[in-house]
């Protein structure tokens, strides 16, 4: 069992931003948390990685509670790619993954030999490596978005989360960068827009609305017309004509 | 092909050059400025008199220019070197835990409080005597970071709030000090203190240096040891959480350090500005963002920096002092901006 949440709640400023959602993701697997804005995606995920506290219920790792984990223990197995991230700090690509390694390192240490190769693998399995010494702040959307990624492989976790990865991208790169995720050898759970990208590349979804969790399963059991018609507000042609019968998804003019 | 280990090491390498020749030059520097002033001395007879304080043979330098040397000029000297190391470490620490480039020691309202406090002591006798300016002035500091740091509480933590609550806080003390000067102080007066708040090294002792060193030794142990922690907060605060980060545990350490020293510095030398604001943006342009390199090299230069400005400010317009606040400002500004332009283009 990898990442659980059991009856999670958050509450802010008197409004209820997720309320009572459970779920659970299989290691190894790929979990969309899908839903329209507002609907509570990235409060969950937040949840998840313990950045926020359950205002009621619990989110377990490996059936322990999170809340009573360290946070050092945590980032060594959850690491976290937030939607769009800045920095004023003039930093190199090399440096940006290597702050990954943070949890591992030693109050003294500088970076190991294990430190190093884990940042060279990062950087090669993103596809970076030829940009390691380039700026952060030189680098196209894209690249900031994989860099981020690099960072978070580079903590060597065995769940991922991510929150809205695509955002920005053209489509090309949204395919590469979930391509890329999708064969990563960790349990992922992504917050999506894009029901399409959802279809072809999890395993399972969670569908939130207003904060509660509306339906969740296998993707091709869980998106339906009458499904997506409810909870977005949109009409739909739904054919089952993807790879693997996976569904794929029209949306017809309001 | 250059593997990003090999980035880091050359910022290493050079970080390990600066080190290696900036502490032989800041010693030197520190027994170079101590032959300068009215009475001429040479580096041999200040070598001397320090050797035979510290108990090896005897020295054949009159006993005014023993005199001269080791209770006046040289823990002005060393104060000068303990106050440019512990704001710039102040200074670098603070940017990064606040996220904010504008960052510098006197931020949380530190330098505000201890002229509020020194005020107190000087122009209206507070504590009748018995109270020190200097410990006016750490008392005054610590109430009002103490002030600062509840404000930002109530108004519900988080880094805008601090920086917001130690503006705050500067602009309250800072009028406070106004008005006991203008309805308070005579002429005399008045001109001590402004001499005090721009910032001045004249009453350095060697208890002061004792102190001050001590506590800058101290901070700078703990921020190297915590280095890793202030690389992890470039993406904010929830990056450095996700990356195992206590957050709140590391700043109320770090801020409570930082404060603790800046205190005590201000007590001892007035509010020296602008090294703490430039110089950790003068070491990251030398060596990278690193603090593990930064902290060390800002401490280096910032030492060397202030040794060299404050004898300039009590030599340039001899016998009259300049406040060194004044000269590390006309002295650093440009000095920083050829720094900033030289960045800029080797990027």
């Amino acid at each position: 069992m990898s990442l659980r949440a059991r009856e999670v709640s958050w509450t802010a400023a008197g409004t209820v931003v997720v309320d009572r959602v459970s779920m659970h993701v299989e290691p190894g697997s790929t979990l969309g948390v899908l839903g329209p804005n507002g609907s509570g995606k990235s409060t969950l995920l937040r949840l998840l990685a313990g950045l926020r506290r359950p205002s009621a219920g619990a989110v377990y790792l490996d059936g322990r509670e999170l809340a009573g984990l360290g946070r050092r223990t945590v980032a060594r197995r959850v690491a976290v790619v937030e939607q769009q991230v800045g920095t004023e700090v003039d930093l190199t690509v090399a440096e940006v993954v290597a702050l990954g390694r943070t949890p591992h390192r030693g109050t003294w240490g500088g970076m190991r030999a294990a430190d190093e190769s884990a940042v060279d693998d990062a950087l090669a399995r993103t596809g970076l490596t030829h940009l390691a010494r380039r700026r952060w702040h030189s680098l196209s959307g894209g690249e900031r978005q994989r860099a981020q990624i690099a960072r978070a492989l580079a903590q060597e976790p065995a769940e991922l989360l991510l929150d809205e990865p695509t955002n920005h991208l053209d489509i090309a790169h949204q395919l590469d960068l979930l391509g890329l995720v999708r064969r990563l050898p960790v349990t992922s759970v992504i917050a999506l827009h894009d029901l399409n990208l959802a279809a072809t590349f999890c395993d399972t979804v969670l569908v939130l609305s207003g904060g509660r969790a509306v339906a969740a399963g296998p993707t091709g059991d869980v998106l339906t017309e009458e499904l997506i018609r409810q909870v977005y507000d949109v009409r739909c042609e739904l054919v089952r004509n993807g790879p693997g019968e996976r569904p794929h998804i029209r949306f017809l003019p309001r | 092909m250059s593997t990003p280990a090999t980035v880091a090491g050359r910022r290493g390498l050079r970080a390990g050059t600066l080190i290696a020749t900036g502490v032989p030059a800041l010693l030197l520097s520190i027994a170079v400025a101590t032959t300068i002033g009215p009475a001429s001395l040479s580096v041999g007879d200040v070598l001397s008199v320090v050797g035979t304080r510290l108990g090896f043979g005897t020295t054949e330098v009159s006993r005014i220019g023993q005199g001269i040397v080791w209770d006046l000029r040289l823990p002005r000297i060393l104060l000068a070197a303990v106050c440019g190391a512990g704001l710039s470490v102040c200074g670098a620490v603070l940017q990064s835990l606040l996220r904010n480039p504008l960052a510098d020691p006197f931020l949380l309202g530190i330098s505000a409080g201890a002229s509020t406090g020194a005020v107190a002591v000087v122009v209206l006798g507070a504590g009748s005597g018995a109270v020190g300016l200097t410990t006016g002035a750490f008392a005054g500091a610590l109430v009002a970071f103490g002030l600062v740091v509840a404000l930002a509480t109530v108004a519900g933590g988080g880094t805008a709030r601090v920086v917001l609550a130690g503006v705050a806080g500067t602009q309250l003390f800072s009028a406070i000090t106004s008005y006991v000067v203008i309805t308070s102080a005579d002429a005399e007066q008045t001109r001590g203190v402004l001499f005090w708040l721009l910032g001045s090294l004249s009453r350095g002792r060697w208890p002061d240096v004792a102190l001050t060193a001590a506590v800058c030794a101290a901070v700078l142990v703990v921020c190297l040891a915590r280095a890793g922690e202030l690389d992890a907060f470039a993406f904010g605060v929830d990056a450095a959480s996700t990356l195992g980060v206590s957050v709140r545990t590391l700043r109320t350490v770090l801020l409570t350090l930082t404060a603790l020293l800046t205190a005590v510095l201000v007590a001892a030398a007035g509010a020296i500005g602008f090294v703490g604001l430039v110089l950790p943006h003068a070491a990251r342009l030398l060596v990278g963002p690193g603090h593990r390199l930064v902290l060390p090299v800002t401490a280096l230069l910032g030492a060397l920096l202030l040794v060299w400005v404050d004898t300039l400010a009590r030599t340039v317009a001899a016998p009259l002092e300049v406040p060194v606040g004044v000269v590390t400002a006309l002295v650093g500004v440009p000095a920083f901006a050829v720094l900033l332009a030289r960045g800029r283009w080797s990027s």
